[in-house]
Formats: C-alpha cells, sequence, structure tokens
C-alpha cells in the first residue's frame, strides 16, 4: 500500500513540474521582459527592500575585454538612475545569439549591431530615435551612418579603423625607414626583412573577416563608388568581382602575405596573430586599431603604427579604411525605452563609461564634445594618417548576410590551393548574386 | 451508484490502462514539446523564405526543396564529404572498440582503471574536446615535429586537404571509443561462460571462439553500436566547428555544418529548414536500411 502511494505521489511530483514549466513559459512568450525580471528578483529581494525597484532593462553586445570599467558603468547606473541593467556580452557568434532571442519573442531592450545591412535587417525591431534629445548629442554625419529611410535606427557607438599594422621595432632593426605605399614597395620591403631573418606577415587566415572582409574592402573601395552603390553594381550585373579593378591585386597582394608569412595561416586565428606580431615573431598584419589591449597585453613594450594597405603601385590609393562600425539601437517593443536611452547615454556619454569605451577600449567616440581623447598608439596612428589623407569606407558594410563567410572560404580554399583565380572571381560573383537575390 | 465506481476502479483492465496513461503521459509531453511540436514547425518554415529575424513570411512553396536538388552544389558535396567521414569511422569506431573490449572485459583492478581512462573522454562535452586537440594538432605537433624531426608533425592538421579527415577522424574516434567499448563490454560480460568452455573443451582455438562463438552473441550489440556510430556521424558538427570551422575553404564542412551556416549566417532560415527536412530524410533510409539488416543478422544467429 505504501508503495502504491508513494508512486502515485511521485506520478503526481513528475505532473506538476511539467506544468511548472509550461506556466514559465506562457509567460515569456507574451512578456519578454517579465520572466527574466522574476528570476533576478529573488536573487536581488534584499537589496530592492532598501530601496524602491529599480527599472530592469537587458542590453546585450559584443565586447570583450577588460570588463570592470563596464562593470562601474552598472553600478552607477544603478545608484544614480535606479537603473539596473542586466548585460549579456557575447564575443562569438554574436549574431546568432541575437537573432535567437528575437525569434523568441525576447528582444534586448538594448542591442548593439554593425552598421549597414544589419540596420535593414534589424529596422523593424529598432525605435526611432528621432525626436529623442539624446540625437543632439552626436555628430550629424556619423548619424547618417545610422538611418534606414526616414527612420534613425540607432546611435552610432563607435568609428574604427582597419589597416596593415606593423611592428616599429623590427622595421628599425632591419633599417627599414620609409614605409611602403605601393606593391611593388611591400614586395621590396618583405624581401628586406625576410633577408634579415624577420618573417614579414602574420596572417590569421582562419578567420573569414580576416582574409576576405577587411582585406578585400581597400582593393574594392579604390575603384570608386560608395559601398552601397558598389553593392547595388554588383547585384545588377554592372559590376563583377573578376572584372573589378583592383581585384587582381588583391589576389596578388594575398599570395604575398602567404609567401612572407608565418606557417600554418589557415590554421591560424585572430587572437594568435596578434600575439604574433606583439612578441615580434613577424613584421605586420592586416587588424583593426580594436587589437591593441591584445597587444600590450601580449607585450607591454610593443610599438606599433598602421600602414595602409597598398593597393596599387599608385601611392594614392594606399589609404585607411574608416568606418562607423557599432551602432546601439532601442528594441520597439521595450517597455522601458526611457531608461533604455538613459543607459546608452551613461554608457557613451558619461565619465565612467568613457573610462570603458575610450580608455580601456580605445574607442573613437562619435559625440559632438568629447571630453577624454583616446591615447592609444593606434588612435594616434589612425589619426595621423588621416591628417593628410582620407579614408576609404568598409565595403563590407553593404555586403548581403553571409557574404563575408562564404566569400572568405573561396579566398580560404585559393590560399589551400584548391582553386583557381578564374574560379574564384567566379564563385564570388555567383556567392553574390545568390545571397543578395534574398 | 458508488458500488458501480468502486467496481469499475478495482477492475483489473482499468486500472493498468490508468496506469499505462500515468506512466506514458509525462513522457509524451515532453516529447511533443521538445521534439514533435518543432518537427512539424520546421516542415511550416521549410515552405517559406524568411531571414529567421523578420515578421515578414513569405510563402513559396516547395521552391526551397526544388533549389536543393537542382542548383546547390555545396549542399551535395559537404554531404559527400559527410558519407566519407562516416564510413571511415563506422569501420573504425567498432573495430576499435571491439578490440579493446575484448582485451578488457575480465574483471580485474587494472581493466577497471582502463576501463575508466578510456571511456572519460566521452564524458567531456564535444567543444571541449575540439578544444584539446586543437592544441595537440597545433603546438602539441609542432614540438613534436621539433624533437623529432618527422615532417608529418609539422604539416597542417588542420588545414591540409588530404590531412583534415584524419585528424576529425582521431578526434571522435578518441572520444566516443569509450562509449562502444562499454556496450561491447556488456554484450561480452553477459555471454554464458559456459559455451566459451564446452568450445574449448572441443579444442577451438581462440579465432574460432571468436568468430564462431563470441561474435554471433555480440549481434545485439553491433545492432546498437552501428546505429550509434551512424548517427553519431551523419550529425558531425561541433569538432568540424573548432577544429577546422568547414576548412580549408569548406572542404571539411559537414551536412549539419551546412545547415547550420545557411540559416544563420547567410540568413536564409526557410532554406535551412528545407535542408534539415532533406537531411532527416537521409538519416532516416539510412539508419532504417541499418537496422534491418543487422535484425535480420541476429535473428539468423
Amino acid at each position: 500500500m505504501l508503495k502504491r502511494i508513494f508512486s502515485i505521489l511521485l506520478v503526481l511530483v513528475v505532473f506538476s513540474s511539467l506544468f511548472v514549466g509550461c506556466n514559465k513559459k506562457d509567460n515569456s512568450d507574451g512578456d519578454p521582459s517579465s520572466t527574466k525580471s522574476s528570476e533576478t528578483k529573488e536573487e536581488s529581494k534584499e537589496e530592492s527592500k532598501e530601496t524602491k525597484d529599480p527599472v530592469r532593462i537587458s542590453w546585450i553586445d559584443y565586447a570583450g575585454i577588460d570588463l570592470e570599467n563596464w562593470d562601474k558603468v552598472l553600478y552607477e547606473l544603478k545608484d544614480k538612475e535606479n537603473i539596473e541593467v542586466e548585460v549579456q556580452h557575447v564575443a562569438n557568434d554574436y549574431t546568432t545569439v541575437l537573432k535567437t532571442k528575437i525569434n523568441a519573442g525576447e528582444i534586448p531592450d538594448v542591442f548593439m549591431t554593425g552598421a549597414g545591412t544589419d540596420n535593414v535587417t534589424y529596422a523593424e525591431f529598432s525605435y526611432d530615435l528621432s525626436n529623442e534629445p539624446i540625437v543632439d548629442k552626436f555628430l550629424d554625419w556619423a548619424l547618417d551612418f545610422c538611418r534606414v529611410g526616414d527612420k534613425l535606427v540607432g546611435l552610432p557607438a563607435n568609428i574604427q579603423s582597419y589597416a596593415l599594422i606593423y611592428n616599429k621595432k623590427l622595421f628599425a632593426d632591419a633599417g627599414i625607414t620609409e614605409i611602403p605605399k605601393t606593391l611593388e614597395e611591400l614586395e621590396n620591403v618583405c624581401e628586406i626583412l625576410a633577408d634579415k631573418g624577420i618573417t614579414p606577415f602574420s596572417n590569421g587566415y582562419k578567420e573569414t573577416w580576416v582574409v576576405f572582409q577587411h582585406q578585400i574592402s581597400p582593393f574594392i573601395m579604390a575603384g570608386g563608388g560608395t559601398p552601397d552603390e558598389i553593392a547595388s553594381k554588383l547585384t545588377n550585373g554592372e559590376l563583377t568581382f573578376d572584372t573589378m579593378k583592383y581585384f587582381n591585386n588583391y589576389l596578388d597582394y594575398i599570395d604575398l602575405t602567404v609567401k612572407y608569412g608565418l606557417p600554418k595561416p589557415l590554421e591560424t586565428g585572430w587572437e594568435e596573430q596578434e600575439v604574433n606580431l606583439a612578441v615580434g615573431k613577424a613584421a605586420i598584419m592586416h587588424m583593426g586599431e580594436w587589437c591593441e589591449p591584445v597587444l600590450v597585453k601580449a607585450n607591454p613594450d610593443v610599438d606599433v603604427a598602421f600602414l595602409p594597405v597598398p593597393v596599387s603601385n599608385d601611392p594614392n590609393d594606399a589609404r585607411i579604411s574608416s568606418s562607423v562600425s557599432s551602432v546601439l539601437k532601442v528594441s520597439s517593443t521595450s517597455k522601458n525605452k526611457d531608461a533604455a536611452i538613459k543607459a546608452i547615454d551613461y554608457f557613451l556619454t558619461s565619465e565612467s563609461g568613457m573610462n570603458y569605451t575610450v580608455v580601456d577600449s580605445g574607442w573613437v567616440l562619435l559625440l559632438k564634445d568629447v571630453p577624454v581623447e583616446p591615447d592609444g598608439m593606434l588612435v594616434n596612428s589612425v589619426n595621423e594618417i588621416l591628417s593628410d589623407s582620407s579614408a576609404y569606407s568598409w565595403a563590407d558594410t553593404a555586403w548581403p548576410d553571409g557574404f563575408s563567410e562564404g566569400g572568405g572560404k573561396i579566398i580560404q580554399a585559393y590560399i589551400a590551393g584548391l582553386k583557381d583565380r578564374s574560379e574564384v572571381g567566379k564563385e564570388l560573383n555567383a556567392l553574390w548574386l545568390e545571397l543578395s537575390s534574398e | 451508484m458508488i458500488y458501480k465506481i468502486k467496481h469499475i476502479l478495482s477492475n483489473k483492465k482499468f486500472k493498468s490502462k490508468v496506469e499505462f496513461v500515468c506512466f506514458i503521459l509525462p513522457a509524451l509531453l515532453l516529447l511533443l514539446n521538445s521534439s514533435i511540436i518543432p518537427f512539424v514547425m520546421n516542415i511550416y518554415f521549410s515552405l517559406m523564405k524568411w531571414n529567421g529575424v523578420s515578421n515578414v513570411k513569405e510563402f513559396v512553396g516547395l521552391n526551397n526543396f526544388i533549389k536543393i536538388f537542382t542548383s546547390d552544389k555545396a549542399f551535395w558535396e559537404h554531404t559527400l564529404f559527410t558519407f566519407k567521414y562516416l564510413i571511415f569511422f563506422v569501420v573504425a569506431v567498432n573495430i576499435i572498440a571491439l578490440g579493446i573490449a575484448l582485451l578488457l572485459y575480465k574483471k580485474s583492478t587494472m581493466n577497471n582503471f582502463a576501463r575508466a581512462s578510456i571511456f572519460l573522454p566521452y564524458v567531456i562535452s564535444l567543444i571541449t574536446v575540439g578544444l584539446i586537440w586543437q592544441f595537440i594538432f597545433g603546438p602539441g605537433f609542432e614540438s613534436i615535429a621539433n624533437i623529432t624531426g618527422i615532417e608529418l608533425f609539422s604539416r597542417g592538421w588542420m588545414s591540409e586537404v588530404d590531412l583534415v579527415l584524419y585528424s576529425i577522424l582521431i578526434t571522435s574516434l578518441w572520444q566516443n571509443v569509450g562509449f562502444f567499448m562499454i556496450i561491447y563490454i556488456a554484450g561480452l560480460v553477459s555471454m554464458p561462460s559456459s559455451v566459451i568452455e564446452a568450445a574449448k573443451i572441443d579444442g577451438a582455438n581462440a579465432i574460432n571462439t571468436f568468430t564462431r562463438i563470441k561474435l554471433p552473441f555480440l549481434a545485439p550489440s553491433l545492432t546498437i553500436c552501428l546505429f550509434q556510430a551512424i548517427t553519431y556521424g551523419l550529425k558531425l558538427f561541433e569538432i568540424v566547428l573548432v577544429l577546422t570551422r568547414g576548412g580549408p575553404g569548406g572542404y571539411s564542412t559537414t551536412i549539419v555544418y551546412n545547415i547550420y551556416i545557411e540559416a544563420f549566417q547567410n540568413s536564409r532560415y526557410g532554406y535551412g529548414t528545407a535542408k534539415s527536412l532533406v537531411f532527416f530524410i537521409i538519416v532516416l533510409i539510412i539508419t532504417l536500411t541499418q537496422l534491418n539488416l543487422t535484425k535480420r543478422m541476429e535473428v539468423e544467429t
């Protein structure tokens, strides 16, 4: 008898637990913010008793380094504004995580995306910020990067630049005083370095964005036109990759980096690539200014500067590539839009926010008034280069989803010897037409 | 009235039915929630053109499927690579696991220890396994090459076309052999020792006892192991993601990885789900054929 009662109880427990599970789920479908707060409520019950209930918002971004000062922004927000931000940093596979959240109806109140294509993809989930007073703090031309039609879908967080980065010490050791501005000069420099026993290139070609997305961009932009114009020409067939002005130069350049690079480029990820440069295993790599914290961590005495990619044999074509890179958006379904905007405001314009963005991460903010100037080797180098030449935009901001990864695989296959030049051009064209037709 | 209800309640048939329903219902609900409903939704999405985020879904009928069979060369190349891996994996994992099981199935402290250490990798998560081997194939092999001077170790094990298949194989074998070994050991342990003794008395040598007695007894284990190995091999994803990212240039991309890229990188969710349905049917056909064949073998023995 006892056994029977016990078994019935067990069945009941199993059953009830099942329905408890369902119950929670129903909640989350209707109201995205409620489940999250109910989870955290229990933890912070004691704290919240003292003050009145804080406004809770969720925030997702792809920041990945040194988050101590980030946390200070959070404390301050809670202290001064009574806003509690639930932050999630996703360094890997960010878009997948964001898309999953959106599909599940749990759109974070604040989310970070890239500029360009990303603006269009997430436009319907972005709150139109045109009429918010915070907009006045930002530079007008930077805001233009965040518009879809008349709608202001987000706020520009930072501008970033990428180009070749070289180790000044190794260049000095090899007796190179003039930085190369044409492809020929670049090859000469490589020969000189190699003669002195210094490997010229560190190639993180496991990453499709290193081998393809970032490196081909100046070669595309040097052909003329804005990213959007080039994209629409590629879509309607006016322009193709194999007939592009500097496409062959790009492949020559890739050949050069592989020939004069460290072994196993296709197995090297971005971190290894950066460390190799910092510790002096190689003299040049292609990367953006955001890598400075990693470089300094690997070698505190590292001394580096930018070297615009030589795209042809005309020195005027060698320019750095800069663009608004991250955009912060407020969800159109957010129940606490004001709190969300306030959180962005704190993050980008308060002193504690700038400790993280400008001082720690070396961001170049896009505000009309920036009290703290970033002070990094690479940021200074960008400013120096831009003082006497203009920059290229990033061609990839107008690319369809998946083209960076897919195109990168084609170039990787080219490096592995699986494809020849004519195949590379044809396959890039086909991939573009396939992905842009969606 | 009350008497009637009492009568029904004490009726054995009714009781067993209630018991049956009670026991089956929780599992059924869970299954429905986590597998059957998503599957039906999958079919629905596969008829749509959808980027995975937008509220707008466009109905395109069977166009997604037509595209898979007419113009998606990459999908079939990646299917071919998956099959190539599958054949190597199924054969190797079963032979190695059976070999180890035959060595270790008798009880002793040493054997217990060996079993545990071979089984251990199976408990580690796939991503971690991938990272461990990424280290071995990278810096690990490099230092071996430096010490021994053997050229093979200095090659790009995660980026050369003729090597990636083997590095993926080695990694997945290292992880899975333990699991298959346990199944074979279970089969060997449950074998009546009287039969083997009888064979020995009749003068059978080691090879004969293995092929004529042990192997037939292991037929049920073999069915399970083949089934597990085939489904694992077809679903290969995490190790490729960590070790090679499907490279060099898409060469080592598996079917599941291809579907993942389609849905999440190319933002073509509808097309991706259509591919996953095709994949489902491929898995279904292969595993059903295998189960039918091996079951027949079991009956014969």
